[in-house]
Parts: C-alpha cells; structure tokens; sequence
C-alpha cells in the first residue's frame, strides 16, 4: 500500500499551492473509502482535508473481482470516479446547496519512482470528525443536537433531491461534524440525473450494510426517482435510527429476521418475503422506542422511522405526500419541518 | 366409558404452531434449490475504523455492519461486541442486545425448550392465564400495526387455543386479506378452519389460489383436505410434477409426497404409496413421518422402519405414536405432552396423554389432561364424557354429573359419543347405587355399539359394564360374564381392552372366592 504514490505526498506543496501538512490514517476524518488516502493540508492559514485517490487497492480489488481486466479500463474508471464526484460537487454548489461537504479544490500530482505515478486528488473543507466521534449514546444533554444534527442531514438529502441528486450513501462516516453543524460527505457514490455518472446503471450504489430490504432482496423499481429517492428515505430512516438506537436499521430488521430468511439465503420474489418483513419492521420499531424515554420524543420519533423506513419502498414516505395529487412520495419537506419542532421542543427542554 | 382415540385416517393438514418454529422448522423457507449470486462482502474497513477509534460508535457500526453481512463469527466483531457489553450504562438496550446475539450466537426462542419437557412438569403451569396475556399483547400490536398478517394469525392461533372460535377465525379471514398469497398465512388457515370443521372453507382457500399449483407446502395441504371431504383432488398430477421436478429441495416436498402416498395407498395402488412415501422421507418434517408412524400401524410391511430417520425437530406426535404403539408407555406419555405442549389447540394430544394416564392407572393425570383440553374445546362432548368417566371410576360421582350435565345435547353428537356416554351415564349410576337404571343404560350402549357394528367400543362398554355388576355383587354378575365370555382375546390387540379385561377377570375371581 505505501508503495503507491498516494501514500507519498506528505510534506510536499502541490502545484494548487497547498501544502501538505500531516497524512490522516484511519480516523474519523476519514471518507470511509479504501480507494482514498487523507491528508491535511494548509494554504494561507486554511487548513482543509485532502483526498488523493489511490489506484494500487482499485487494481487489487479489480483483479480479484474482475481478472483480466485491462489497466487502462480500471484507471479511465477511476478517473472516472474522480471526475465525476469533482463534477457533483461543482454542480450542487451552483444549485444552492448547502449541507454537503463540497470540493473546494482538486487537482493531479505526478510524483517519480511510482509504476502509477498519478494523484488524482480533490480538497474539502476540514470537518471536525465524522458523526460516530461526535455522538454519546448515554448523554441525555446530546438529545437536541442529535435532532438538531439529523434536521442537517435532512435538509441536505432534500437539497440534492431537488437539484436531481440522490445520496445514496448515507451513513455516519459520511456525516461530517462542522461546530454545531452536520453536513453530507462522500458524494462519491450519489447518483445524478442530469449527469452521466458512472453509477447510473447500478440499483444501489452505497454500502451494503445501510442498503434497504428491497435493495438485499433483489427488488427494484424501473423509475430511476422512485428507486433512488426510496432509498434515500430509508437511510435518513436508518441515521435516525442509528443516533437514537446506536445501530443501522437494516442490522435492526435483521436482528429479528429469521436466519433463514436471511436476505443471503432467500431465493424467493420480493413480494412473497413482504409479510415477513412486516412483521420483522413491527417487532424492530418496538425494540427501537425503547431506546427513547420521553413519551413525546418517542411516538414522533419512531413514527418518522415507520415512515421513512417502511420495508416496500413504494409505501415508503410521509402518508400525506402520498395522497397528494402532485409531487414525491418521498418529499422530505414533511420531516424537516418535524425535526425542526423536535429540535425546538428538546432545547426548550434543555433550558427549563 | 371413555370415548377412546378415534380411528379416523390421518391426513397431512398442516401443523400449525408459531411464526417464530415454523421459521426454525423450515416450512417457510423458499422451495427452489437454485444457487444464489452473492455480493462480494467486506467489513474491513469497519474492522480497520474500529481499531483506530474503540469507542461505542465504532463497535456499533462494526457489529451493524457484521450483522447486516453475515460475518458475526469473526473475531474483530466479537471484540466489539464485547467491548459494547463491558460498556454497560453508556449504551443502549438495542446495541448490547445485538451485541448479546453476536456472542451468543442464536435467537432467543424459547419454544425451543419443548422437547425437554416432560410430564412432571404438568402441574407447574398455567397457561391459560400466559394465553390471555399474549392475546393482550397481539391485539395491542395490531392495533398499532394493523397490516402485520403475521401477528393476525398469531393472534388467531392464541384464541383457538382458548376456544374462541369467533375472535379466532375473525384474525385469520383478516391475515388472509393482508397476505392472500402467504404459505404460512395459507396453511394456517387451512389449519384452522379444519380445526372447526369447517372444511369447505379450509378448501375454497386453497382450491382457489393460484399459488396452489406452484407451492408444493399449499399442494399437499389441498390435497388432504380434498380427501378428507372424499373428493378427488385436481392438484394431484400437479403434485406428482412437483414431486418429481429436481428444482425443488426434498424437504419442500417431504409432506406433498406424503399426502399423495396416502391417496395412492387408500386407492389400493401400494407400489405408487410405497414409491411416494419414500421420496417423503429423503428430508422428513414431524408430519411426514408422523403420517408413516399411522401408515406403519396400518400395514407394517409397507415401509422397513428401520430407514426412517426419526431424529428431526418437533417430532413429537410421530414419538408418541411410535412409544404408544409399541406400549412404551412412560415414553409415550411424555412425548404427549410435548406435542400438547407444541399444539395446545389440538385434540388428539389431550384424547391420546388422557388414554395413556389411565392405562398407567392415573385417573387423575387423565382429568388433567381433559381439563386442559377443554381450554382449547370447552363444549366437546368426548372430553366431558371421558372426565365424568374418570371422576366417576374414582367414585366422585356429584364432580362426575358436573361435567356430564355439560354435554349439551342439542348440538349434533356423533353416535360414538352417545354411545359412550350413555355408558358413562351408567356407571355413575352403579357409583350411585342406582343399579337397575345403570345396567339399562350399559346394556343400551352395548346394543347401541352393536348396532353399528363397533366391535371395538362393545367390547369396551361390556367389560365396564361386568366390572360395575361384580362390584355391585348383583344378580346379574353370570349374564354380564356371559357377555364377557364372547369376547375373543385376540379380537384386539387394544391395550385399553386387555387392561379392562385383566381388571374384570381378577375380580371375577376374586368374587368366585368370596374375596370381593
């Protein structure tokens, strides 16, 4: 791995005039991705994190996964990748968005000695910690800024659906903790409409261990918003049940699913697991209330959960949004506005 | 005189018991056998996060993630979870739960503990009062999630084992709307409304589903209860298709290949029977194999006992069948009651643990066993006849008329029971020192049985009636003996008939030695 000539840049000024300051491992600040190796770095007082992409683990990976596959395919795919999340970037920030981590610069190094001697790399702004260096699950006191946090990562999901752009991959390390404020990271994986992403022909292009039921049971819809907008209701569903209950929600449905139900061991339709899954989705919204005392907090909350994570994902999303003539399901508006008011109510909670 | 087992043919309705065994049991596993395209799983780098930040979010996420793919035995994850579990107090319920479930490596379920019971623990619970408060629970759930098919039929299931037969079919035709195509909401059904006799409508759920002809589990169940209405099943060739396609996992087909077995086995054609049994026992279920337990006691040379693999889950009435059969009592009685335990609804267990107590001399462990059967069946003539037939042995005649008084006779009782209860009406009266009107009502039933042919209750009714004329040191004793003298020892192998038999002769003797 240090063999790469991502592993290589510290120390180094890059020709977009950052200098390199300290090589982050594994830590909270990172993206989560294995392709990726993190720095800081630092240009006139700003110090911001930096993400060169890393073509040694892709070649691996590759090969395991595809052998045979040409040099040139895996790295016009990676430059693909790189491109693309750059691009995303640049697109959100023209359209107003503003809860997501953005690229506020990028570009390629060359260092010698190296078989792959290119860095590809893009600069964000430093983030405190990703959510899981952040958040206490014992302290009460947290209760307000974990809503405060979860109406961030709602507004920002709503912000990229409205600009045609869907998440994806919503997970705590991709919730990065600016001071008081959470933002999206890793638009990596998102899907875009209106661009030509290297994703667009996959169902599912985030982490198997968030994916809705749908998606590990081999089920989706044709329509590109239905399909990915669903998905993105379930993992905002998912956040909230990981700051509340400490654990994703899929992990929770599979908590109490059946071994041989297992979404790995059934060869059945979608359609025939459904009365199964209703009854494993009642049982975990159970278990999930009682991770909540206050009376108030946990009806409102395990009622956004029942509708954001609903298992069939054409059910998935706010009932009224549904009756509605025009618009989405899968409309966050809805929740915003709850989060907002649970947000209030905890601090005003705090204060007396 | 008790109503004893009914020697009814078995067929394979399917066994109904909780969402949460059946899962265990596999009956609801998918039927095909073709192989599955996994993703390639990694947990990495949830591995590699923890082990550069050990804090609660970072096992949480690892032991998400190892539960959401698969990789619960891996070591990294055990640390985590037990670094959740050290942490008590600073993390939720659900995280050291789920932390729990990686280190011990199984769900809890503690229907598991079923086969380790045994008779002795009969007296220790009270199930009745454990029903009504999961009945309790399951109506608030549904209530709260109004679209669970699954909690309907588990509701249903809770109310037929109280014998609320309204409440309980009312859950069921409701799980039926939510999941009109569910192989365990179907065979549930199926169950239960056969349970109340109500067979048309058992065979208009599956008669008419077409998911009948695709699932081999909803085609045997269409096809016993076909037969049990005495028609002939249109799924049959269907069934045998199924049987012999090789896309199916044998234990999909164990109880189609059965009920077919059984069709083929009354229509006379053994070779087919023989054929079809044998494919159903490659992967045997407890219904399968209790099915062949009934064929074998039939016909023992259909099938070599011997290559019947009995060592399956919940086998329990195939046990109790097979020990009852073979007159190893104890054993038998003890699986009884591990079946009643599985099927508390369920008549069978409750006629069969009463029948054996009684041979082994418990008269009380049989009124035990009719008390909790009539839980589940609170107006059945038989088991109110065969508690006041036990009280009444026991000379607790005013107990006795209780229950006889019970019997509501407006409703249509089959003539076996008549039979048997006038019987039993007798020997109260010969415990009430009402002789002439006793010997009346035995000699009535007696006829009554002969009439119909039933060798078998004759036998039984004639043997009590010449134990109640020799107690009573009537005048009658040398008729009813000559009565006696009719039946041929070897006329049945019944246990119940060579006990009463041993019971008369003994005090027969001992009146003709003035012992009495």
């Amino acid at each position: 791995m240090k063999d790469s000539a991502a592993h290589n840049l510290l120390g180094m000024t890059l020709k977009t005039g950052w200098t390199v300051i300290e090589k982050i491992t594994k830590t909270a600040n990172s993206t989560g991705s294995v392709f990726s190796v993190c720095y800081k770095v630092k240009k006139d007082n700003e110090v911001c994190f930096l993400k060169a992409f890393n073509f040694t683990p892709f070649f691996q990976l590759s090969e395991q996964s595809n052998p045979g596959r040409s040099i040139i395919d895996v790295m016009s795919d990676m430059i693909t990748a790189y491109k693309y999340e750059r691009d995303l970037s640049e697109h959100c920030k023209n359209k107003h968005v503003t809860k997501v981590a953005f690229v506020i610069d990028a570009g390629e190094e060359t260092l010698n000695n190296f078989s792959i001697n290119i860095v590809p790399y893009l600069i964000f702004e430093l983030a405190d910690g990703d959510v899981r260096s952040k958040i206490a699950f014992s302290n009460k006191l947290d209760f307000a800024w974990k809503l405060h946090s979860l109406h961030d990562i709602a507004v920002g999901l709503q912000q990229l659906h409205k600009v045609n752009v869907s998440h994806q991959d919503l997970k705590p390390s991709n919730i990065l903790v600016f001071h008081r404020e959470s933002r999206l990271g890793d638009l990596g994986r998102s899907m875009c409409k209106d661009m030509d992403s290297p994703y667009n022909k996959q169902q599912y292009t985030g982490d198997w261990t968030y994916a809705p039921p749908e998606m590990m049971y081999g089920y989706y819809d044709i329509d590109w918003n239905k399909r990915v907008f669903a998905t993105d209701c379930y993992l905002l569903g998912s956040m909230i049940v990981f700051y509340f209950a400490g654990i994703s929600m899929s992990a929770l449905l599979l908590k109490h699913l059946p071994d041989n139900l297992r979404w790995e061991k059934w060869r059945g339709a979608f359609d025939e697991i459904k009365p199964y899954l209703i009854e494993v989705f009642s049982k975990s919204i159970i278990e999930f209330r009682e991770n909540i005392d206050d009376y108030y907090f946990k009806d409102e909350i395990s009622k956004m959960i029942e509708l954001l994570c609903y298992p069939f994902p054409e059910k998935r999303g706010h009932p009224k949004n549904v009756a509605l003539k025009y618009g989405s399901n899968f409309d966050l508006e809805r929740f915003i506005t709850r989060l907002d008011l649970l947000t209030k109510k905890a601090e005003l909670k705090i204060k007396r | 005189m008790a109503v004893i087992l009914e020697k009814k043919d078995r067929r394979l309705i399917p066994n109904w018991r909780s969402f949460a065994t059946t899962t265990i049991l596999g009956e609801i596993d998918t039927v095909s056998i073709n192989p599955i395209v996994q993703p390639n799983l990694s947990i990495t780098n949830y591995i590699e996060d923890f082990h550069e930040n050990a804090t609660i979010p970072f096992a949480a996420d690892l032991i998400s993630a190892s539960m959401v793919n698969g990789f619960n035995k891996n070591e990294e994850v055990k640390k985590a979870a037990n670094f959740i579990l050290d942490s008590k107090g600073i993390v939720t319920q659900t995280q050291l739960s789920l932390a729990e479930r990686i280190i011990s490596g199984v769900k809890d379920n503690t229907e598991n503990k079923i086969g380790n019971k045994t008779i002795k623990e009969f007296n220790n619970s009270l199930p009745e009062n454990d029903y009504k408060l999961k009945i309790q629970h399951l109506k608030k759930h549904v209530i709260e999630f109004p679209y669970n098919s699954i909690a309907w039929v588990e509701l249903s299931r809770y109310y037929s084992i109280l014998g609320q037969e309204k409440q309980s079919e009312r859950a069921m035709k409701i799980a039926i709307q939510l999941a009109p195509d569910n192989r365990f909401v179907l065979r549930c059904a199926v169950r239960l409304f056969s349970h109340y006799d109500k067979i048309d409508i058992a065979h208009d759920i599956l008669r008419k589903n077409k998911i009948t002809s695709y699932d081999p589990w909803l085609t045997s169940a269409e096809i016993a209860i076909a037969t049990l209405q005495g028609r002939n099943s249109r799924f049959i060739k269907r069934g045998i298709e199924l049987v012999e396609s090789e896309n199916l996992s044998p234990f999909s087909i164990t109880e189609l290949a059965s009920s077919i077995a059984t069709v083929e086995l009354f229509a006379g054609d053994r070779k087919k029977s023989k054929k079809m049994f044998a494919k159903s026992l490659i992967a045997p279920n407890d219904n399968s194999l209790a099915q062949m337990e009934w064929v074998l006691n039939k016909d023992k040379t259909l099938f070599d006992r011997t290559q019947i693999n009995i060592n399956i889950q919940w086998n329990f009435e195939a046990q109790a069948l097979y020990n009852f059969y073979n007159k190893q009592l104890i054993d038998a009685l003890n699986n009884t009651y591990q079946w009643f335990c599985d099927m508390p609804f369920s008549k069978r267990p409750v006629m069969l643990g009463s029948l054996i107590a009684n041979v082994l001399g418990s008269n009380s462990l049989s009124i035990k066993f009719l008390e909790r059967g009539l839980i589940s069946h609170p107006n059945d003539a038989q088991m109110l006849n065969n508690i006041a037939y036990y009280l009444a042995l026991e000379n607790k005649t005013t107990e006795a008329n209780k229950y006889f008084d019970k019997v509501d006779f407006r409703v249509g009782i089959n003539k076996l029971t008549v039979m048997c209860l006038k019987a039993t009406y007798g020997l109260i009266c010969f415990r009430e020192n009402r002789y002439e009107e006793g010997r009346i009502y035995y000699l009535d039933s007696i006829k009554d049985a002969e009439l119909e042919k039933d060798k078998h209750h004759a036998c039984i009714a004639i043997l009590n009636y010449a134990r109640e004329e020799i107690k009573a040191k009537s005048d009658y004793i040398e008729s009813a003996m000559q009565l006696v003298s009719k039946i041929s020892q070897n006329e049945d192998e019944n246990i119940t008939i060579q006990n009463l038999y041993s019971e008369v002769m003994d005090l027969y003797d001992k009146y003709k030695q003035n012992a009495l």
